[in-house]
């Protein structure tokens, strides 16, 4: 058992009192009004990418973003990114650098695991699994596959994207793994290296063709169709491989046996 | 010149190239590493050189607040060539009996290409991806060796940084919350119209975690665990590189806090306990590794002062101690591998005899001591030297002098290992080993950089007059990232 | 609300300081660094909640004249980083864990009392 001495617990008291105390004088002004909570979307960046006209936004001063305002209704065409997800729009298309990192840190992360992954023996033999386990898991591995891929082509349209969507897919594999199901670690990892070499060309198409790293250079289409958004799609779709596939080699690993 | 972005990209491309050409033969993980750093030392070298203005790569066709935008002026494609240059030179130094070798070069691609992005970037909340980025797979790097201090020091190491940057985190919302964008030029643009208290806020969430990479206490904890364990080349990518990105993070944001006293105040302040505890922690070890890693945490605190005081003589001082700082010490990592290879031992002490069968390369490790220590005619003395100006321009005499004190401190243990390792034991006889060539290489031209620097220093006078300009003037670098 | 939220969030934050800095078991500090780290989350979410506001989703059905009614979608995109990285980092963390525990067979950093430090390990 793990004994807490009491000083340092009353230090960690005495901490957490000042770091909140901190944090209070930090946001108050001097008459103990708030400063934070007045919140106004419209001094923001993100504004304009709700409203879709960063493109036609002009710096007035240094203040406020006016744009001109784009009417838009389902169906409406030519808008600059034409997502209707705004939050898949910021994660894949305005921000869509910020997502190459997190793929990279996904990468680096399973990187430095396999790495380090002890090499020991599994002391106990795992139970075979009964067979209503065995067969019963199946369709349900299924429908999970199909869940994860429905999540992952909708990023644009509902809730969802590359990321959830890879992860109910390795949610899906790991169903596999518990009725003892050999997943090939091998086809994993090419499926991840393909993954990531996508994700990066996709940007350099978007350096070479239109001149900037991860530009979209399809048409975006008309706002709400399943095939609408340019590259925003595809992406979404190399990240949910990328993340099945490393999630599952992840999972895979503690149940392989030497 | 959208295409600065390859600094970034092309290790990645790399990283990912690795996995499919490992089974190509023992060296083919090393040889694309190699192609790697040769490609990207290629493209910083050519951008550097033909950088007239200074250019923004814009990310994804979205103009500077909204989309992400990485700056390359004279100031961080220098950097960014420099940690490319010293990237390529530390691979000589790698074993090439690595178990997992293929992870461990798809590792080290990616941290370097993490550094370069933390110094391109002109987003902070990209540059919080990238310190992710970079320490992941510095926290992998260093428990690589499987020592216990190497795993203690990546636990902790972990632990400090994952708080640290959540920390950014929350400062980064902060202010994007009252400011309404994540552009560093943008934010600086508007910083002046919200109350010191909620600056001083948002600057001390945002630079603690600077303060885990540029290993300032209290976050430097780590950093003895770490050092002492890692492997050599990660211990000199740490000390040489990882610790340019931090320093030079310090100063990019300047923009922030130049006009705050207060806040100048407290990072100088910061420095000085950082110094003290460094030097002396150093002062009283008799262990290679741990010696350079405290004399890191000095030199490191010293940068900080520099970034604290922040008048135009100590920050053409900071970029100078950051340059001179990461070649010796990287120098002295290497050479201490060597010194511990041949005599079997970390114990300085036991050293001697090491001298008397390498008399030059002692020679060597000498002029990278004596740069540390601030001796005149090398490179290190100009970082101190104007730092050490600039704070009695300032004012601040109180600070400056217990950093001379500390320096004394360190120059006396630095010339102490050199001094072990002349003295003969009479009982104990080293075995002499060969050097291998392009060690020796690269030990040479790292330490001709050290003494032809020291002896001209004019030679970098215009890039870091310019670098200065940069920092100081936050007007142009606005101008050019938003107009 | 808002300050509900905001006062609910930063609790959950200091309470992960508060075991980052009394525990010393591995497997609780790394439930701290969590527990932190959904704090900050939420945080994140709260400065960007809006009183009223919508999913920032465009609706097939509703014609949206006035986008403006959308909660903030900037820090829930940010969110989304956050906690990718965090889950990175907790399956490294737990690795480290276990390679530091096969290796001494503890699952502590502080030095027991009969360890005396070896330069030479």
């Amino acid at each position: 058992m793990e004994s807490v001495r009491p000083s340092r617990t009353i230090f960690g008291i005495l901490l957490i009192l000042f770091l909140g105390y901190a944090f209070y004088q930090g946001i108050i002004d001097k008459n103990g009004k708030p400063l934070i909570g007045k919140t106004k979307t419209t001094d923001r960046v993100s504004y304009n990418m709700i409203e879709k006209n960063v493109n036609r936004s002009r710096n007035v001063s240094n203040k406020l973003f006016s744009g001109i305002k784009v009417p838009y209704k389902p169906g409406t065409k030519n808008l600059e990114d034409g997502t209707a997800n705004i939050i898949t729009s910021i994660v894949v298309n305005y921000r869509g650098f910020d997502t190459l990192g997190e793929v990279m840190v996904l990468f680096t992360s399973l990187t430095g695991f396999l790495m380090l992954f002890p090499s020991l023996k599994r002391k106990e033999k795992l139970t075979k699994p009964s067979f209503i386990v065995r067969n019963g898991l199946i369709p349900l591995y299924l429908i999970t596959l199909l869940v994860g891929i429905y999540i992952v082509f909708h990023g644009h349209l509902t809730p969802g994207g590359g990321f959830a969507g890879g992860a109910v897919i390795a949610t899906g594999l790991l169903l596999l793994l518990i009725a003892q199901f050999k997943i090939n670690e091998k086809l994993l990892s090419v499926l991840e290296t393909v993954a990531g070499l996508s994700f990066l060309t996709i940007g350099l198409l978007g350096l070479f063709i239109k001149g900037s790293f991860l530009q979209n250079f399809l048409n975006p289409g008309p706002l709400g169709n399943l095939f609408s958004s340019g590259i925003v799609i595809y992406i979404n779709l190399v990240i949910g491989l990328k993340v099945a596939s490393e999630l599952g080699s992840l999972v895979n690993r503690f149940t392989e046996e030497e | 010149m959208n295409s600065i972005v390859l600094l970034i990209v092309l290790p990645l491309v790399f990283a990912f190239l690795i996995p499919i050409f490992k089974g190509l033969g023992k060296y083919a993980s090393k040889i694309v590493t190699i192609l790697s750093m040769l490609t990207g030392m290629g493209f910083a070298v050519y951008f550097f050189i033909t950088l007239q203005v200074p250019v923004k790569a814009i990310l994804g066709g979205w103009k500077p607040p909204f989309g992400i935008v990485l700056v390359g002026d004279k100031l961080s494609l220098l950097f960014v060539m420099i940690i490319y240059i010293l990237a390529f030179l530390n691979l000589f130094f790698f074993d090439n009996n690595f178990k997992e070798h293929s992870k461990f070069y798809t590792l080290y691609n990616i941290a370097i290409a993490g550094t370069a992005g933390m110094i391109l970037t002109g987003d902070i909340f990209n540059m919080f991806v990238f310190i992710e980025i970079t320490g992941i797979a510095l926290y992998s790097l260093i428990a690589y060796s499987g020592k216990e201090q190497a795993l203690k020091g990546s636990i902790k190491y972990l632990i400090i940084g994952s708080m640290t940057s959540l920390f950014l985190l929350l400062g980064v919302t902060l202010a994007y919350h009252i400011l309404g964008s994540l552009n560093l030029a943008h934010i600086s643009s508007k910083f002046y119209q919200i109350p010191n208290n909620l600056k001083f806020l948002i600057l001390s969430l945002i630079f603690t975690s600077f303060f885990v990479e540029a290993e300032i206490f209290p976050f430097n904890m780590w950093v003895p665990n770490a050092y002492k364990g890692a492997n050599i080349p990660i211990a000199a990518l740490l000390a040489g590189i990882v610790s340019i990105a931090a320093g030079y993070l310090l100063f990019r944001f300047r923009y922030l806090y130049g006009g705050m006293r207060s806040f100048g105040n407290m990072l100088v302040w910061f420095g000085v306990i950082t110094v003290v505890i460094g030097e002396f922690s150093a002062y009283f070890t008799y262990d290679l590794r741990k010696i350079l890693a405290f004399s890191s945490i000095g030199q490191m605190g010293l940068i900080l002062i520099a970034a604290g005081i922040s008048n135009d003589l100590s920050v053409y001082g900071g970029f100078f101690q950051i340059l001179s700082h990461s070649i010796a010490k990287m120098l002295l990592f290497l050479l201490a591998g060597f010194i511990i290879y041949e005599a079997g031992t970390e114990n300085v002490k036991k050293m001697g005899g090491f001298g008397k069968n390498h008399p030059y390369l002692t020679g060597i490790f000498l002029i990278g001591a004596l740069s540390l220590a601030g001796i005149p005619g090398l490179m290190g003395f100009w970082g101190k030297f104007n730092i050490v100006g600039g704070g009695i321009a300032a004012g601040r005499i109180l600070p400056i002098s217990i950093v001379l004190l500390a320096a004394i401190a360190e120059s006396v243990y630095l010339i102490r290992v050199v001094f072990h390792l002349f003295k003969t034991d009479e009982g104990k006889i080293i075995e002499k080993k060969k050097i291998p060539l392009g060690y020796l290489m690269v030990v040479i031209l790292l330490s001709l950089t050290i003494v032809v620097i020291g002896v001209y220093p004019q030679l970098l006078n215009q890039v870091l007059n310019d670098a200065t300009k940069i920092i100081m003037n936050s007007g142009s670098y606005i101008r050019m990232v938003l107009g | 609300m808002f300050w509900l939220f905001l006062i609910g969030s930063i609790g959950l934050v200091l309470i992960g300081i508060f075991g980052l800095i009394t525990r010393s078991h591995l497997i609780k500090l790394l439930l701290s660094l969590n527990i932190l780290e959904t704090g900050i989350n939420l945080t994140m979410i709260v400065l960007g909640y809006q009183n009223g506001g919508k999913v920032p989703i465009i609706h097939s059905l509703l014609d949206l004249t006035k986008p403006i009614n959308f909660v903030d979608p900037l820090p829930q995109a940010l969110v989304l980083t956050s906690i990718v990285i965090g889950l990175g980092t907790t399956a490294l963390a737990l690795i480290l864990i276990v390679n530091y525990y096969y290796k001494t067979g503890k699952l502590s950093l502080e030095r027991s009392e009969n360890e005396k430090e070896n330069i030479d390990e």
